[in-house]
């Protein structure tokens, strides 16, 4: 039996299995491309309402939680909450800057916590591109730092990046970082609008020089024969897969994202929330909720549009919630993809004369 | 297979995390950073091995449910139990 098919029958079942908590949008870094959008306000979840959560999502048999910001260790009550959300059995993954992760904070959180992964973000192989990324000097330095000793624990160890044209002339320098440090890794090649639709960030989206690059270096790296690299890794210089089922993605299918002022939503990129947990308790947002029932009508609705365009469409990393943020349509393309799509076109024609 | 062995009773590890996902089990494996995932009667021998059940009780518990002998019931539960154990998602208690 295979843990993908259980994945595409949670989507064509509305069956939740994943949920990305938002903690806080406190942040002791001041990243250029943060997607958070920092004016938004509201009641914050207190701990009494977080624990209630956790135990309905336990109740509910959720597999994955997250647990992310802003920075989640930011939050006043972090332990207690990832402590209670141990308690009840979830895979948690940590996602966090890694800048707090000091030799104590990482003990703590491996024997509290006990993560499947803490996630962390390295923008660049060097410190002069993480730290203006950052934007707080020596940041680099301590989270390279914390990731050794975060090894040393014994715990897993993931670096998520975003390929921007600040670090694209580093980009095989940052897989040798990864690998040097032992972690796992994934680059999402893709600089996105804010959550608040604001484009500032994508003035630092890489070049498509840029990108060629990153997808050489990955092929490279991939075909690389190197018992050090681990299978996890050499995934990530593939081809995506494409699931077959009805759906897109499984945004309001199998997982969604809950904010810290309560809102759920579809997931961490599709910003329209579909209830409020303090007005309804989670189990009764997930049933009866119209609008989760709408997203998951349109992530159909783009599986049809992206099989229509073609093969590279279905290939092209196209996410509704992005879309949304772009145009206000979770079905309209926006540049990126169009980019990705003409790319493999591009290719094809090679090949043909070829 | 022993008396001793029969009454053995088996825990999900605790560094294993488990979840009955409609009529199917999910192990993750932490620290190998793996998912295994067993079908449904699996399923069900976990929950058993969760309430606490030695492997008899296991073994009376399938045969109440499904529609096999106790013979093929013991041998089946044995082997994915011994499967299980190798795999780092149960362990003994």
């Amino acid at each position: 039996m295979s843990y993908s098919n259980t994945i595409k029958r949670a989507w064509a079942g509305n069956r939740l299995m994943s949920v990305l908590l938002e903690l806080t949008y406190a942040c002791n870094l001041d990243c250029t491309f943060c997607y958070n959008d920092l004016a938004r306000d509201g009641q914050q979840l207190s701990l009494e309402q977080y624990r209630q959560l956790l135990d309905d999502l336990a109740e509910l048999g959720i597999l994955n939680l997250s647990l992310s910001g802003g920075e989640p260790l930011a939050h006043p009550r972090f332990f207690d909450i990832a402590n209670h959300a141990r308690s009840l059995g979830f895979v948690i993954r940590l996602k966090t800057n890694g800048h707090a992760v000091r030799p104590a904070t990482a003990e703590r959180i491996r024997n509290e916590v006990d993560p499947f992964v803490i996630e962390v973000s390295i923008h660049g192989a060097s410190a002069e591109t993480h730290d203006r990324q950052t934007r707080v000097a020596g940041s680099f330095e301590r989270l390279i730092d914390n990731v050794r000793t975060m090894k040393s624990l014994g715990l897993r160890v993931k670096a998520n990046s975003v390929l921007t044209r600040w670090n694209e002339d580093e980009v095989e320098g940052m897989l040798a970082l990864y690998d040097e440090l032992g972690v796992l890794f994934q680059i999402d090649p893709e600089v996105k609008p804010r959550d608040d639709g604001d484009r500032e960030p994508l003035a630092i989206e890489a070049s498509v020089e840029g990108q060629a690059r990153y997808r050489r270096a990955l092929e490279a790296r991939a075909n690389r024969d190197d018992p050090d690299i681990d299978t996890a890794s050499r995934e990530a210089g593939r081809e995506p897969r494409v699931a077959r089922t009805d759906k897109h993605c499984g945004a309001g299918s199998n997982n969604i994202a809950i904010d810290p002022y309560g809102n759920v939503l579809p997931c961490v990129q599709w910003r329209v929330p579909v209830g409020n947990l303090h007005d309804q308790r989670i189990a009764e947002i997930w049933e009866k909720s119209v609008g989760l029932q709408d997203v998951r009508e349109t992530t159909k609705a783009a599986r049809r549009m992206l099989e229509g365009l073609g093969d590279a469409a279905v290939r092209s990393n196209f996410c509704p919630g992005a879309a949304q943020v772009y145009s206000g349509d979770p079905l309209a393309l926006y540049p990126a993809v169009e980019q990705r799509i003409a790319a493999s076109a591009r290719a094809r024609v090679r090949l043909a004369v070829l | 297979m022993s008396t001793q062995s029969q009454q053995q009773r088996y825990r999900v590890d605790p560094h294993a995390r488990f979840r009955v996902m409609d009529d199917e089990g999910i192990f993750v494996l932490q620290e190998a950073g793996e998912v295994l995932v067993v079908n449904e009667v699996g399923a069900f021998i976990v929950q058993q091995l969760q309430a606490e059940r030695s492997v008899d009780e296991v073994v009376m518990a399938i045969t109440d449910r499904y529609a096999v002998d106790q013979d093929r019931a013991r041998a089946d539960a044995r082997s994915l139990l011994d499967a299980l154990l190798e795999a780092g998602a149960i362990s003994q208690t």
